[in-house]
C-alpha cells in the first residue's frame, strides 16, 4: 500500500494532495514528500487531506515533522480538507489546533 | 579447441553457481552460512580475503560481521563510514567497484591496510530494494576482476544479504519482545487500597510496539499511574518507550504535579529523541485515594468506571503529545474519587479501527466497563473490543480501582 501524492502550485502556496491511509507503512513516504518541499520558494505549504480516510500515530508524527521542517525554514504549514474521522483523531491527540492553523 | 575452452568455462561456471546456491547451506545458522560462503568465495575467485560488512541501524556505518583472511576485523569491530574507504564507496554508489591497484588511502580499516592487498572487488548487498551491506574480496597480487567475477560475487551477496537480513529482523523482534516483557511485568506491584490489573498484546501487523503502562507508589504515599504510546513499532519504538517510562518515574519523584512531570518529560523527549512522538496520560492519586490529578499529552481520554452510574470519559482536553513543543503549558484536571471507582487507561490499538470514528470505539468500550474487579474489567474490555478482530496495532490497558 502506498500513498497517492500530487502537488498543486498557486501563488506563493504549494499544496501537497494526499490520498490513502497515512499509517505506519506510509508515514515515511509522506515525510519524504514534505522534505522535498521544505525550504522551497513557497511561503506556505498546505497539505490537502480530502482523500485521506485514516491517520494513525505514525501518520500524525509525519505531519508534525513536516510542520517543524517547514517552520524551521520560515514557511507556514497547515492541513486542510480534513474528514470528520481524521479530524477527530487529530483533536483527541491534541494536535488539531496546531496542524490546522486554528491556534487558540 | 575453441569448443573445449567454452565447454570448460561453462563447466566452471556451473560448478561456481552450485557452490554458492548449494541447498545444504540453508541448514546452517547465519554465522556458519556466512563463514562457509566466504570460504567458498575465496576458493572460487582465488582471493586471499573476503568480508561481509552490514549497515548499522543508523544507516551511516558499515560493521564487519564476517571475514575470511581478515578475522581480526571482526574481533576489533571495525566500522567503516558510508562514503569513505573501499567498502564505504561501494555502499555509497550501491554498485560493484573493482580496484586493480589499491592505494593505502583507498582503505579505512587498519587491518585491511596491514594486509597489503593489491586488488579489491566489492559489491553491494541489497535486500527488498534496500542496501543492507557490502561484500568484498581482495588479493595480495595484482588482479583484474572481470564481469564473471562480479556476477559471481553478486550472487554470493544476494545469498548473504537475505540471510543477514533475516537474522537482523529476528534479533530485533526477539530483543523488542524481551525489552517489552521486562518493562511491562505481568504482575504489577501491590499497593494498599488499590485493585490493579493490566494487559499487553503485541499487534499482528506491527509486532511489539511502543505501548506501555506503569504504576508505582511514591514516598509521599501518592500513587503514580501512567500509560503511553510511542509512535512506530519494533525495537526502536520499544527502546524509546523504555527511556520515556524510566524518565517519567524519575520526574515523578521530583514533583507531584502531573502537568509538571509531563512538561519535564516533554523537554527530555524533544531534546534526546528528536524524531519521536509519544502520547501519555499521567495521573497522581493522593494518599487518601480520594483525589486524582490527571494530565494528558495527546492521549485518549481516561475512563472512570463508577460504582453507581455508567462509565464515562474523564472531562479532560488533551495537550500536545510529547516531543512537539515543550514550551506550551500543560493542563491538569482534578477529580474526586469515591470508593469503588475504577480508572481505566488504554492505548489506541484497543479502540481505533479504519473507517470508524474513534468516539464510536470509545462508546463501545464504555458500554463494556462495569464496576467489577480490575482483572475482570480488563478481560471484558479486551473481549468486547478485540473479539473476532486481530489487533493490527499493539494494545495496552491498565485498570485501577479504589477498594472501598
Amino acid at each position: 500500500m502506498s500513498l497517492g501524492l500530487s502537488l498543486r502550485h498557486g501563488g506563493d502556496t504549494i499544496t501537497v494532495c494526499v490520498s490513502g491511509d497515512i499509517d505506519l507503512r506510509t508515514a515515511a513516504q509522506l515525510e519524504d514528500a514534505f522534505a522535498g518541499q521544505t525550504g522551497g520558494s513557497a511561503a506556505t505549504v498546505v497539505v490537502d487531506l480530502t482523500e485521506v480516510e485514516f491517520v494513525d500515530s505514525a501518520g500524525i508524527n509525519a505531519l508534525l515533522k513536516g510542520q517543524r521542517g517547514a517552520q524551521s525554514h520560515g514557511q507556514a504549514f497547515r492541513i486542510s480538507g480534513t474528514r470528520p474521522l481524521v479530524r477527530q483523531v487529530l483533536e483527541m491527540t491534541g494536535v488539531w489546533d496546531l496542524l490546522s492553523g486554528h491556534e487558540r | 579447441m575453441t569448443d573445449d575452452v567454452l565447454h570448460t568455462d561453462a563447466g566452471t561456471h556451473l560448478r561456481r553457481l552450485q557452490a554458492i546456491t548449494d541447498a545444504a547451506l540453508s541448514h546452517l545458522g547465519v554465522e556458519d552460512l556466512l563463514a562457509e560462503l566466504l570460504e567458498r568465495t575465496c576458493d572460487l575467485l582465488r582471493a586471499d580475503t573476503a568480508a561481509v560488512l552490514l549497515l548499522d541501524s543508523s544507516g551511516t556505518e558499515l560493521v564487519v560481521t564476517a571475514a575470511k583472511g581478515l578475522e581480526e576485523e571482526v574481533r576489533q569491530g571495525i566500522r567503516v563510514p558510508v562514503g569513505q574507504g573501499f567498502a564505504g564507496t561501494v555502499a555509497a554508489r550501491a554498485e560493484p567497484v573493482a580496484v586493480e591497484r589499491l592505494h593505502p588511502t583507498d582503505v579505512v580499516s587498519p587491518v585491511l591496510r596491514a594486509k597489503g592487498l593489491a586488488s579489491m572487488l566489492g559489491v553491494p548487498m541489497i535486500s527488498t530494494g534496500r542496501l543492507v551491506g557490502v561484500l568484498h574480496v581482495g588479493t595480495r597480487t595484482t588482479r583484474r576482476f572481470g564481469p564473471e567475477d562480479i556476477e559471481l560475487l553478486r550472487l554470493v551477496a544476494d545469498r548473504a544479504g537475505l540471510a543477514a537480513q533475516a537474522r537482523t529482523s529476528r534479533l530485533d523482534r526477539a530483543t523488542a519482545v524481551a525489552l517489552q516483557r521486562s518493562l511491562l511485568p505481568d504482575r504489577l506491584p501491590s499497593v494498599a487500597g488499590l485493585d490493579i490489573a493490566a494487559r499487553y498484546v503485541p499487534g499482528a501487523e506491527v509486532g511489539v510496539g511502543g505501548d506501555w503502562y506503569d504504576l508505582f507508589a511514591l514516598p509521599s504515599g501518592h500513587v503514580g499511574i501512567a500509560i503511553g504510546d510511542v509512535a512506530g513499532s519494533g525495537l526502536h519504538a520499544a527502546v524509546v518507550m523504555g527511556r520515556i517510562r524510566s524518565a517519567l518515574r524519575a520526574y515523578a519523584l521530583e514533583t507531584l504535579d502531573p502537568g509538571d512531570v509531563l512538561t519535564r518529560l516533554d523537554r527530555k523527549v524533544r531534546l534526546f529523541e528528536p524524531d519521536a512522538m509519544a502520547t501519555a496520560v499521567y495521573a497522581v492519586l493522593d494518599p487518601a485515594r480520594a483525589v486524582l490529578n490527571v494530565s494528558s499529552a495527546g492521549h485518549l481520554p481516561p475512563l472512570l468506571v463508577h460504582p453507581d452510574r455508567p462509565a464515562a470519559p474523564l472531562a479532560i482536553r488533551p495537550d500536545l503529545p510529547l516531543g512537539v513543543d515543550p514550551a506550551r503549558p500543560r493542563r491538569v484536571v482534578t477529580t474526586g474519587i469515591t470508593a469503588g471507582t475504577g480508572l481505566f487507561l488504554y492505548t489506541d490499538g484497543l479502540v481505533e479501527r479504519r473507517a470508524r470514528l474513534l468516539s464510536v470505539g470509545i462508546e463501545a468500550l464504555l458500554a463494556a466497563l462495569r464496576p467489577v474487579p480490575s482483572d475482570e474489567m480488563c478481560a471484558s474490555a479486551m473481549a468486547a473490543l478485540l473479539h473476532g478482530h486481530t489487533a493490527t496495532d499493539d494494545v495496552a490497558v491498565l485498570a485501577v480501582r479504589t477498594i472501598g
